[in-house]
C-alpha cells in the first residue's frame, strides 16, 4: 500500500479545479503559476518514489482481483518521467507563449487534466481504469488541439475528434469482450486466467480491437491520419505534449502493457507490430519530404519515430525492447524540443513555412542551436541520445536475421537525415528571409526548456549506459517478465 | 604511453570547443589553432616515429552489445594521423589571410575546423569499427555545418544533393557494420573476416562498405556532390576535407574493407577496378570541358580517386602501395591545387577562366608552385604523381588488366592537357580587365602553396624515400587478403623498375638544353607595330586568347561529345535519375492520399482494421 500513488491523478485534476475557481479573480497570473507548482510537485513525486521497487496501492482498501489497483513498475516509473518532465517543461513554455491567447483559464486546466489523465493510464493496474483515464487524456486533448478556434484547429479537432472516438469505442469493445471471456478487468487476474485457460478465440477478437484502437492512438500507419493534421494545428506546447507524450502513453505504452502483460504475445501479433512499425517508419520519413509547413514535417517524423518503436517491440528481444523503450525516451526529448522550437520561431516571424524561413541562426542564435541538437539528434547523429536508441534497433533486427527490417531502418534513418537537413538549411541556415528580418530571441521562459531539452538530449547521449542501465533496463525486464507481473500484483491471491 | 593515444583526438576538440565558447577576439584565436596545428603536427611526428600502441579505455556496453574503445596506432594509421596534421597546420595558416573565414562572419569556422581534426584521427586511430562509425558519421555532420558556413550562394538543391549522398553512404557503412556485428559477435578489426562467397547478404554488406567509401572519396557513380559542393563551399574548405581528408578517410576504409574485412572474390575485385577505371576516364573528360577553376579542380579530384581504387583493388603489394601512395600524393597536390585557386579568387574575385588571364606577373610565386601541382597531378616524371601512378600500373600488369592499364595511361595524359589549359588561362594569355588591379597575395597564403609544392619534388625526386620510410613497414602480414609479393628494399618490384635520380638527371639535361633554345631565340630582335585599318588606329579592345575553348570541340565529338552534353547537365547523375523518375512520383501519390477527407481516413481505418482481424483470425 502506498498512499502517494493516486496523487499522480489527484493532484493534476485538483489543480485543473482550483485553477477554473481561483480564476474568476486572477485570469492572468494564478492560472500560469499554479499550474508550473503543479507541475512541478508532480515531479516531487516522481522522485519521491523513484526505484522503491512495484509499488501498488489499493483503492478503498479493495484486495485485488476485486477492488482498483494502482500500479508503478519501473515501465510506469519510465512512462511518468517522460510526462512529467515534458509536461513541466512545455508548461513552462507556456508561459510566456500563452500570452498569443486569451483565455488562459481553459489552457491550463485542460492541460492539467490531460496530464491527470496520462498518468492515470501509466499506473492503471486495470482495464476498465486505463479505459477511462484515456478517454481523459483524448477529450482533454481534442479540446486542446482545437484551442486555437481558428477554421484549421476546428477541422483538425473534428478529424481528431471523430478517429479518436471510433478507436476509444474499440477499445471499450475489446475490455467488453475480455471481461466477458475471463470475468474479470483487473490486468493481472486477467493475465493469470488466460494463462490457464488458452486457446479463446474471442480474445483474438478483442486482441484484433486494441490493436487497431492503440495503434490509432499511436499514430501509426495506416490509422495515422488525424495526426499530421492534429499536431500543427494545436498550440506549441500541445503539439509537443501530443507528439512528446500522448501517442506514446495512450498508443505505444497501452498497447504493450496490454499485450505483454494482459493478453500475452503471439507470433502473429509480433508480425503485425513489425509490419505496422515498418509501413509506419517509410510513409512517415517519405511523407516529411515535400512538407513546407515545418510541425507537419515533423509530426509526419513522428508517425516515423513510432515505427522504430514498433519494430523493436515486434522484434520481441531483449534488445529490442530495450532498444525501443529507450526510442520512446530519446524521441520524447528532441520531438517536444523541435515542436517547442518551432512555437518560438512561429512567435517571431508569424509563419511555420520553410519556403519563408532562412537565417535564424542569426536572429535567433539560442532557438536555432537547440533546434539543430534536436535535429542531430533525430537524425542519429552521434554523440546525441537518437543514435543509440536506433543503434540499439537495428541490432536487435540483426541479432533476430530480420536482414529486411535491418534494410529498412537503415533506409528510414537515412531519410530523417533528409529531410531534417532540408528543415535546418531551409529555416536555420541561409541567408535572412524577410519574414525573419525583424525577429528576436525568445524570452527567457519559452529558450529555457528548448535548452534544457537540448542538454538531455547530448546528456542522455553521452552517458547512455547509465541511462540504459539505470532506467531502461529495469522497464525492460518488466515488460518481459509476465508471471512476475501477475506476482507483484496478486501477491499470493 | 597509452594516453598518448588520446591526444590527437582529445586536444582538438577542446580547443575547438574553446574557440567556440570565447566570443570576438578573432586573431587570438587563429594564434591558438595555429598553435594547436602546429603542436599536433609535432606530436603526428612523434607518434610516427614511435613503435605501434594500443591502448583500450572504456567499453561502450548496450546490453548485450559491446564495443571496446580500443585505440591502436600501427604504421598505417600513424602515417594518416601525420598526414592530417600536416595538412591541417598549413592550412590553419593559410586560413589567416583567406576571406572564408571571415565572410562567414562567427567564430564557428575554427571550431568546426578543429573538430574535424578530431573527428579524422578518431576514425584512423580506432581499432573498433564501432568506433570508426561514430567517428565518421561525427566528420560528416560537421562537414554540414562547416559547408553551411559559405552565405548566400549555397542553393538548397546543392547541399541537399550532397548530404543525400554522405547520408546514404553512411546509412550503407551503418548496415556493413551492424551486419558484421550479428555475423562474427566482434566489432575488433583485426578479428573480422568474412567471406563474400558465402552468402547474398555477405555481399550486400561488402557493397555497403564499397557504397560508403567511394561515395567519401568521390568515385563514380557516387561522385556527383563534389563538383555541386565545390561552386558553394568556401574554398579553403574544399581544400582541407574533400580534397584532402575524405581522399584519406574514402581510401582508408575502401583498403580495410578489400584488403582486411572481407575476403572478396575475383569478379568484385574486377568489378572495382572498372570503377576505378571508369572513374578516373569520365571524370577527366568532364574536367576537360569546365571553364570555372573550382569545379574543373573538383572533377580532377574524382579522376584521381579512380587510380587510388585501381591500384587497391589489384590486391598485390605493389598496386596497393602504389593506390596508398597515390592518396598521399593526390592529397597533397590537390590540396595545393584548391588552395592556388582560392588564393586566385581571393585576389580577383573570381574563379571562371574566362575571366582571368595573365597573372604570372601579379602571382610568381603562385605561378611556379601551380605549375609543379600541376605537373605532379598530371603524373609528369619525376614528380610524386608519376612514381605512384607508375607503381598502380605495375600493380594492374600484375593481375593482367592491360585495358585498364591503357585507360589509367590515357586519364593521365588528358589530366595534363586539362592543366596546360588551366596554366595558360590563369597566367598567361594577356591580362583580362578583372585582374589588372590585383594585387600579390599574402606570403601567409603562398607559403603553405609552396611547401605543399616542394613536397611534391621531394616525394617524386626521392620517390624511395616516402615508400621506403612510409609503406614498406605497413605489416601487410595483417592484411591477409594481399597477394604476397618479395620485397626489396627499393622500388625496383618484380619487372616494375623505375630510377627516379637517374631520370632527374635526364630531365634536368633536357631542361638546360631548352633555355638554351630560348636564350638564343632571345638573341634575335623584334618589334612591335600598331596596326592600321584605312590609315586609321585599329586598336582590340581585348587583345587576348582565353584558353576555355581550348578542348570544347571534344563536344562535338560523335558519342562522346553527346554523352558530355548529356552529363554536364546532369542526365546521368544518378540523384537526379532516382529523383525525377521514382521518387517525385511516390512522394505525389502519398500525399495525394492525404487528401484531408475525413471519410477517406475512415475507410483506411476500417481497411487497417479488417485487415489486422483477418491477420489474426486466419492463424
Amino acid at each position: 500500500m502506498d498512499v502517494r500513488l493516486p496523487l499522480f491523478v489527484v493532484t493534476p485534476i485538483f489543480g485543473a479545479i482550483i485553477i477554473l475557481l481561483v480564476g474568476k479573480w486572477d485570469k492572468k497570473i494564478f492560472p500560469r503559476v499554479w499550474s508550473i507548482i503543479t507541475m512541478a510537485f508532480l515531479l516531487l513525486l516522481i522522485f519521491l518514489t523513484w526505484n522503491k521497487g512495484t509499488l501498488l496501492h489499493f483503492m478503498g482498501g479493495w484486495e485485488p482481483p476485486y477492488g482498483i489497483v494502482l500500479v508503478e513498475d519501473s515501465l510506469s516509473l519510465l512512462i511518468l518521467l517522460i510526462i512529467n518532465v515534458v509536461g513541466f517543461l512545455s508548461i513552462v513554455f507556456s508561459y510566456s507563449y500563452i500570452l498569443r491567447y486569451e483565455d488562459y483559464l481553459r489552457f491550463f486546466s485542460m492541460f492539467l487534466l490531460m496530464i491527470a489523465g496520462m498518468n492515470g493510464v501509466a499506473i492503471a493496474g486495470d482495464l476498465f481504469n486505463l479505459y477511462v483515464f484515456l478517454e481523459i487524456a483524448s477529450i482533454a486533448s481534442y479540446a486542446l488541439v482545437g484551442y486555437g478556434v481558428g477554421p484549421e484547429e476546428l477541422e483538425a479537432s473534428f478529424k481528431y475528434l471523430i478517429l479518436g472516438v471510433l478507436a476509444s469505442t474499440l477499445i471499450l469493445f475489446g475490455i467488453a469482450i475480455i471481461y466477458a471471456a475471463t470475468g474479470s478487468v483487473s490486468m493481472a487476474d486477467v493475465a493469470r486466467f488466460l494463462i490457464n485457460n488458452p486457446g479463446n478465440r474471442a480474445v483474438l477478437l478483442a486482441s484484433g480491437f486494441f490493436l487497431m484502437g492503440f495503434s490509432l492512438k499511436a499514430g501509426l500507419v495506416p490509422f495515422h491520419a488525424w495526426l499530421p493534421d492534429a499536431h500543427p494545428a494545436a498550440p506549441a506546447p500541445i503539439s509537443a505534449m501530443l507528439s512528446g507524450v500522448l501517442i506514446k502513453v495512450l498508443g505505444i505504452y497501452a498497447m504493450i502493457r496490454v499485450f505483454y502483460h494482459v493478453i500475452g504475445i503471439t507470433p502473429m501479433v509480433s508480425q503485425i507490430f513489425i509490419g505496422m512499425g515498418g509501413l509506419s517508419m517509410v510513409v512517415g520519413a517519405l511523407m516529411g519530404f515535400g512538407q513546407d509547413d515545418m510541425k507537419r514535417l515533423f509530426a509526419f517524423s513522428s508517425i516515423s519515430q513510432m515505427g522504430y518503436v514498433m519494430i523493436g517491440i515486434g522484434l520481441g528481444t531483449p534488445l529490442g525492447i530495450f532498444g525501443a523503450l529507450f526510442h520512446l525516451l530519446n524521441h520524447a526529448g528532441y520531438k517536444s524540443l523541435l515542436f517547442l522550437s518551432s512555437g518560438a520561431i512561429e512567435r517571431e516571424t508569424r509563419t511555420r513555412k520553410l519556403s519563408e524561413l532562412g537565417g535564424l541562426r542569426e536572429k535567433m542564435p539560442v532557438t536555432s542551436a537547440a533546434s539543430v541538437v534536436g535535429s542531430l539528434s533525430i537524425s542519429g547523429v552521434p554523440p546525441f541520445n537518437g543514435f543509440w536508441s536506433k543503434l540499439i534497433i537495428l541490432l536487435a533486427a540483426f541479432q533476430s536475421r530480420n536482414f529486411l527490417v535491418a534494410g529498412i531502418v537503415v533506409f528510414t534513418a537515412f531519410l530523417t537525415l533528409t529531410y531534417y537537413l532540408r528543415f535546418q538549411k531551409n529555416a536555420i541556415f541561409g541567408s535572412v528571409s524577410e519574414k525573419v528580418k525583424g525577429a528576436h530571441e525568445a524570452p527567457i521562459p519559452m529558450v529555457m526548456p528548448l535548452v534544457i531539452f537540448a542538454i538531455f538530449c547530448l546528456l542522455i547521449g553521452v552517458f547512455n549506459h547509465t541511462i540504459i542501465s539505470g532506467i531502461i533496463i529495469p522497464a525492460g525486464q518488466i515488460l518481459l517478465d509476465r508471471a512476475g507481473y501477475i506476482m507483484s500484483v496478486l501477491g499470493g491471491v | 604511453m597509452r594516453n598518448l593515444l588520446l591526444y590527437p583526438i582529445v586536444i582538438p576538440f577542446l580547443a575547438g570547443l574553446f574557440t567556440l565558447i570565447v566570443p570576438r577576439a578573432k586573431r587570438f584565436k587563429q594564434l591558438i589553432t595555429i598553435a594547436v596545428c602546429g603542436y599536433l603536427l609535432y606530436y603526428g611526428i612523434r607518434l610516427f616515429l614511435l613503435p605501434d600502441i594500443v591502448g583500450s579505455f572504456f567499453t561502450v556496453n548496450l546490453y548485450v552489445f559491446r564495443a571496446d574503445f580500443i585505440l591502436k596506432a600501427d604504421h598505417l594509421s600513424s602515417l594518416m594521423i601525420l598526414f592530417t596534421y600536416l595538412f591541417g597546420f598549413l592550412i590553419s595558416i593559410y586560413i589567416v589571410r583567406s576571406r572564408d573565414w571571415v565572410r562567414s562572419g562567427d567564430n564557428q569556422y575554427l571550431t568546426y575546423f578543429l573538430w574535424t581534426l578530431a573527428g579524422v584521427s578518431g576514425v584512423f586511430l580506432s581499432a573498433n569499427l564501432f568506433f570508426v562509425l561514430v567517428f565518421w558519421e561525427m566528420i560528416t555532420a560537421i562537414f554540414f555545418l562547416f559547408v553551411n558556413l559559405g552565405r548566400g550562394k549555397l542553393t538548397a538543391e546543392s547541399a541537399r544533393k550532397t548530404y543525400v549522398i554522405l547520408g546514404l553512404a553512411d546509412a550503407a557503412f551503418l548496415f556493413g557494420v551492424g551486419f558484421i556485428w550479428a555475423s562474427t559477435g566482434t566489432l575488433n578489426i583485426d578479428l573480422i573476416n568474412i567471406d563474400t562467397t558465402a552468402g547474398i547478404v555477405q555481399k550486400i554488406a561488402f557493397f555497403a562498405f564499397i557504397a560508403a567509401s567511394i561515395a567519401k572519396a568521390g568515385a563514380l557513380p557516387l561522385h556527383t556532390w563534389i563538383p555541386t559542393i565545390s561552386e558553394n563551399a568556401p574554398i579553403s574548405v574544399m581544400a582541407f576535407i574533400p580534397a584532402a581528408l575524405d581522399k584519406l578517410l574514402g581510401i582508408y576504409l575502401l583498403s580495410l574493407a578489400m584488403l582486411k574485412l572481407f575476403t572478396v572474390q575475383p569478379l568484385f575485385s574486377f568489378i572495382i577496378m572498372l570503377i576505378g577505371a571508369a572513374t578516373i576516364i569520365i571524370a577527366v573528360f568532364m574536367a576537360l570541358i569546365q571553364h570555372d577553376l573550382k569545379k574543373l579542380l573538383a572533377y580532377h579530384a574524382i579522376s584521381q580517386v579512380g587510380y587510388m581504387i585501381l591500384g587497391i583493388a589489384t590486391g598485390t603489394v605493389v598496386g596497393v602501395i602504389g593506390g596508398l601512395f597515390h592518396m598521399l600524393n593526390n592529397s597533397i597536390y590537390k590540396s595545393g591545387l584548391f588552395l592556388c585557386a582560392g588564393a586566385i579568387e581571393k585576389e580577383t574575385g573570381t574563379t571562371d577562366l574566362e575571366k582571368l588571364g595573365g597573372l604570372y606577373k601579379k602571382m610568381p610565386l603562385v605561378l611556379v608552385a601551380n605549375v609543379i601541382l600541376a605537373l605532379a597531378i598530371s603524373g609528369v616524371p619525376p614528380l610524386n604523381g608519376f612514381t605512384s601512378k607508375w607503381m598502380v600500373y605495375q600493380g594492374v600488369l600484375q593481375v593482367g588488366q592491360p585495358v585498364f592499364l591503357a585507360l589509367a595511361i590515357f586519364g593521365s595524359a588528358l589530366t595534363l592537357a586539362s592543366f596546360l589549359k588551366v596554366i595558360y588561362s590563369v597566367y598567361f594569355g594577356g591580362e583580362s580587365p578583372a585582374v589588372s588591379s590585383t594585387r600579390r597575395p599574402s606570403y601567409l597564403m603562398s607559403i603553405p602553396i609552396s611547401i605543399l609544392a616542394i613536397l611534391c619534388l621531394i616525394f617524386g625526386i626521392f620517390a624511395t624515400l616516402p615508400v621506403g620510410k612510409f609503406f614498406i613497414p605497413i605489416n601487410f602480414a595483417l592484411f591477409q587478403n594481399v597477394k604476397s609479393i618479395a620485397l626489396l628494399d627499393n622500388l625496383s618490384f618484380a619487372n616494375a623498375f623505375w630510377n627516379p635520380s637517374l631520370a632527374t638527371t635526364a630531365i634536368i639535361i633536357g631542361l638546360i638544353i631548352g633555355i638554351i633554345i630560348y636564350l638564343v631565340g632571345r638573341v634575335f630582335k623584334y618589334r612591335e607595330q600598331p596596326i592600321y585599318t584605312c590609315g586609321e588606329r585599329f586598336e582590340l579592345e581585348e587583345r587576348r586568347f582565353p584558353g576555355t575553348g581550348l578542348y570544347l570541340t571534344i563536344m562535338e565529338l560523335p558519342f562522346i561529345g553527346q554523352y558530355l552534353r548529356d552529363r554536364d547537365s546532369g542526365a546521368y547523375d544518378g540523384y537526379n535519375l532516382v529523383r525525377f523518375i521514382g521518387w517525385e512520383t511516390i512522394i505525389k501519390k502519398l500525399k495525394d492520399l492525404h487528401n484531408g477527407i475525413l471519410s477517406t481516413y475512415l475507410s483506411w481505418c476500417v481497411i487497417g482494421f479488417l485487415i489486422i482481424i483477418f491477420l489474426l483470425m486466419s492463424q
